[in-house]
C-alpha cells in the first residue's frame, strides 16, 4: 500500500466523537468573532450596517473649481464619455461638490467628521456637526475588475525639480538632529520660535553636494519634549515639518499622551475591528467627540507602562489614524483586546499595556458607538492621457480619460487636471508623462461636477493597469 | 428515528433497518462517498455497499456512534473504489488533490513500513487531532475525513478558501511535525 493510502487510512481511524463533531450535518456555528463579548453592541452594528448600504454609496460635497483651468475635450478616439447621473443637487455652501472616487469605484468621502486639520489650540476638540447626509453625489457607474499599479521609474530629481519639502532633509539644533517629514505644516500648529540654524540638503543625493539654507526653528504647539518641530526657511513663509529621529517612547501612556497631545492631534475617527481569528470586519467611523470620549478611557490607563514593541494577531480596534500635527497618513493606533495599544504614528512602534479592562471598554465604546464607513483610501484618479494643454499660469492642465477603468466605456470621464504645482509639472517639464500614457493622480478628493476639474492634485504618476495579469493597453 | 432504536432494529434483524438508516443516514453517506469518488454511481454503489456491511457487522457490532460507524464504512469502500480506479489509472483528480496535499507528512514507503502498524499511526492521528483547536480539528476531518472541497469548507465556516488553505497547510505541518518525532522521519 501506498504511504498516502495508509495515511488515509490512518485518518480514517480518528475516533468516533471527532468525525461526529466534524460531520457535514452538523451545520458550524459561525466563527467567533470579537463582538461574541459584546453580543448587545453586535446588534447595533447590524442596525447600522443595514442603513449604512442607503448612505455609504453616496459622496459628500465641499469644495471645487471656479473652471479657471483649460477643459479638456472627451477623446473622440473613444466613445464619448458622459456625465453620470446625479441623484442629488448636493450643493453645499459655496454650491460646489466633493467628488471621491477610488480605482474601484467605490466613493471615499467620510462624511462623519473625519476633519482634515485638527485643531491645532488648547480648545476643544470640535465636535462633529452631525451633518446631514443629504448632499451627497452618486457615482453610479460599473467599474472593471482592474489591478493598478504604479510603474517603478527610480527618478531621481534634480535640485531644481524638487520642493522645498524635499530639498533639505535634516537639520541639527543643540544635541538634537531632526529629519525631514517631507511636508508643509501650517502656520496654525506653529509655536515658539526655537532658535536658528542651518537645514541641510544634498543635490543627486550625493554627500559632496551639500546645500545649506539658513532657517528659523519653530516648536510644534502642544508637542513637548523637541520631539517634533517646523523651519521656515529664510525667503519662504513656508513651515516644513521635521521629526526628531530617536527612538525614545515615554515610560507610561500617560506621558506618551502628554507629550505627543494624542488626545489632540490623534483622532479615533475611523476604525475596523479584527475578530479572534485576524478577520477584518467591517469599517466604521466615528464622530470628533466620540474620539474625545475614547481618550478620556484611554487616559485612564495613564500608568500603563511601555511596553516593547510587539506583533499582535488578537482582537483588536484598528484606528486608522491621519495627524497633519506628527505629518502622518493612515498610520495605525490599535487597541488590542488582550490588553495593549500600539501605534506606528511616531515612525517607531510605541506599545503600552493597559490592561484588558480598559482595552476592552475602549473597544465596546468605539463599536457601540459605530456608524459604517468605506475603507478609506486615498482620493485616486486612474486613466489615459488625452491631452496636454498649456496653462494661463505657466502650467499644465493635462486631461484624463477613465473609460479604461469602465465595464462601458461610454461611461468613462474625461477630468482636467490642474499640473501647475512643481512636483506635478516636473513630470511634463521632462515628458516622462505623454499623451496616451496611463497615469495615477492622487487629489483631495475634491472634482468640480460641471467640469471634472480637479484642481488639488498631490501625486501623479505613470501606472501599469492589468486584467488576471495581463497589462491593459490603453486602445 | 434515535440510533439507538435504529440499531435495535438490526440486532432484531427487522426488514426496515437499512429503510430507516438510508432515511436518516442516505444523504450523510452518500456525501462522503461522492466527495471521494466523484461519481454519482459509484457513490450509490458504495451506499448500498455499506448499508449491506451495516447489516452484517451488526449484531454483535454495537457501535457507540451509528453515524461515524456508517461514515467509516462509506469512506473505506469508496477509497477502495478509488484505489482501484487509480490502479487502472482513472484516478478522481478530486482525491488525487487531497493525496497530494497529504503527501508530504509521511516519508518514504519502505521508512513507514519499518517503524510502525497502523493502529500506532492511527493512535499518533488520534494524539494530533487530539492537540488541534476544535475548529481546525473540524475542518482537518471535513476535508481528510470526509472529503469536503475547499469551497465547500469556506461556505459553512464563513472563511475564506485562503483562510482555509492556510489553517490546513499548517496543520499538515503540524501533523508532519508529529509523525517526524514518533520516528516516521523521511
Amino acid at each position: 500500500m501506498k504511504r498516502i493510502d495508509r495515511l488515509l487510512d490512518a485518518i480514517g481511524m480518528a475516533d468516533d466523537a471527532y468525525i461526529d463533531a466534524a460531520s457535514p450535518q452538523n451545520k458550524p456555528a459561525a466563527p467567533r468573532r470579537i463582538w461574541t463579548r459584546w453580543a448587545a453592541t453586535a446588534a447595533c452594528i447590524m442596525l447600522i450596517s443595514a442603513l449604512g448600504l442607503t448612505v455609504l454609496p453616496r459622496l459628500a460635497g465641499v469644495v471645487g473649481s471656479d473652471g479657471a483651468a483649460a477643459e479638456c475635450a472627451p477623446n473622440e478616439e473613444q466613445t464619448p464619455a458622459r456625465v453620470p447621473e446625479v441623484e442629488d443637487s448636493g450643493d453645499t455652501d459655496d454650491g460646489r461638490h466633493r467628488f471621491q472616487i477610488d480605482t474601484d469605484g467605490n466613493p471615499l468621502a467620510d462624511q462623519y467628521g473625519n476633519a482634515d486639520i485638527y485643531p491645532p489650540d488648547d480648545g476643544p476638540i470640535t465636535p462633529d456637526s452631525g451633518e446631514s447626509v443629504d448632499n451627497l453625489w452618486q457615482d453610479t457607474r460599473e467599474y472593471r475588475d482592474v489591478d493598478v499599479q504604479t510603474a517603478e521609474l527610480g527618478i531621481v530629481w534634480s535640485w531644481e525639480d524638487l520642493t522645498p519639502a524635499e530639498r533639505y532633509t535634516s537639520f541639527t539644533l543643540g544635541t538634537g538632529t531632526y529629519c525631514t517629514r517631507a511636508r508643509e505644516i501650517d502656520a496654525a500648529y506653529i509655536g515658539a520660535h526655537r532658535g536658528n540654524t542651518f537645514a541641510v540638503g544634498y543635490e543627486n543625493h550625493d554627500a559632496s553636494q551639500e546645500r545649506l539654507a539658513e532657517c528659523a526653528v519653530y516648536d510644534i504647539r502642544g508637542i513637548g519634549g523637541d520631539r517634533f518641530a517646523a523651519i521656515r526657511i529664510v525667503g519662504d513663509d513656508r513651515y516644513y515639518l521635521f521629526m526628531r529621529d530617536e527612538y525614545d517612547p515615554p515610560a507610561t501612556f500617560g506621558e506618551a499622551i502628554a507629550l505627543y497631545s494624542m488626545d489632540t492631534y490623534l483622532p479615533l475617527t475611523r476604525f475596523y475591528i479584527v475578530d479572534d481569528d485576524g478577520e477584518e470586519v467591517g469599517t466604521h467611523s466615528l464622530k470628533n467627540a466620540d474620539s474625545t470620549a475614547l481618550w478620556e478611557l484611554l487616559s485612564d490607563a495613564a500608568d500603563a507602562p511601555f511596553a516593547e514593541h510587539r506583533f499582535h494577531d488578537g482582537a483588536a480596534a484598528m484606528f486608522t489614524v491621519t495627524s497633519p500635527a506628527y505629518g502622518i497618513e493612515n498610520r495605525s493606533f490599535a487597541v488590542y483586546a488582550d490588553g495593549y495599544v500600539q501605534t506606528n504614528a511616531f515612525d517607531y512602534g510605541y506599545a503600552y499595556f493597559i490592561g484588558e479592562e480598559a482595552a476592552c471598554a475602549v473597544i465596546e465604546y468605539a463599536v457601540t458607538r459605530a456608524r459604517p464607513a468605506k475603507e478609506e483610501r486615498v482620493p485616486t484618479l486612474v486613466g489615459t492621457v488625452t491631452d496636454i494643454l498649456p496653462a494661463s499660469d505657466g502650467g499644465y492642465t493635462v486631461c484624463v480619460d477613465d473609460s479604461i477603468l469602465m465595464q462601458d466605456p461610454s461611461d468613462g470621464i474625461v477630468f482636467s487636471v490642474d499640473m501647475s504645482a512643481p512636483k506635478l509639472s516636473r513630470w511634463l517639464k521632462h515628458n516622462l508623462i505623454s499623451v496616451g500614457d496611463t497615469v495615477i493622480i492622487t487629489y483631495d478628493g475634491v472634482v468640480d461636477e460641471e467640469t471634472y476639474t480637479i484642481d488639488g492634485a498631490q501625486t501623479v504618476e505613470p501606472a501599469i493597469l492589468t486584467v488576471d495579469g495581463d497589462i491593459l493597453i490603453p486602445e | 428515528m434515535e440510533d439507538h432504536a435504529i440499531i435495535d432494529l438490526y440486532f432484531a434483524r427487522a426488514d426496515n433497518a437499512i429503510a430507516e438508516t438510508a432515511d436518516k443516514y442516505g444523504r450523510y453517506c452518500h456525501t462522503i462517498a461522492y466527495n471521494i469518488t466523484q461519481d454519482t454511481l459509484d457513490s450509490e454503489e458504495c451506499v448500498n455497499d455499506t448499508y449491506l456491511r451495516a447489516w452484517n457487522a451488526m449484531p454483535p457490532t454495537r457501535p457507540n456512534s451509528l453515524s461515524a460507524f456508517l461514515g467509516r464504512i462509506v469512506r473505506n469502500l469508496s477509497l477502495d473504489r478509488v484505489r482501484r480506479k487509480q490502479a487502472e489509472k482513472r484516478a478522481a483528480e478530486h482525491m488525487e488533490g487531497i493525496r497530494e496535499e497529504l503527501w508530504d507528512c509521511l516519508p518514504a514507503e519502505s521508512d513507514t513500513a519499518k517503524v510502525a502498524d497502523d493502529l500506532v499511526l492511527a493512535d499518533i492521528i488520534n494524539r494530533f487531532l487530539a492537540s488541534l483547536p476544535e475548529v481546525t480539528r473540524n475542518i482537518f476531518l471535513r476535508r481528510y475525513w470526509y472529503f469536503s472541497s475547499v469551497k465547500e469548507l469556506a461556505a459553512d465556516y464563513h472563511m475564506s478558501e485562503s483562510k482555509i488553505k492556510m489553517m490546513m497547510m499548517r496543520a499538515r505541518e503540524s501533523l508532519r511535525a508529529e509523525l517526524e518525532k514518533e520516528g516516521f522521519t523521511p
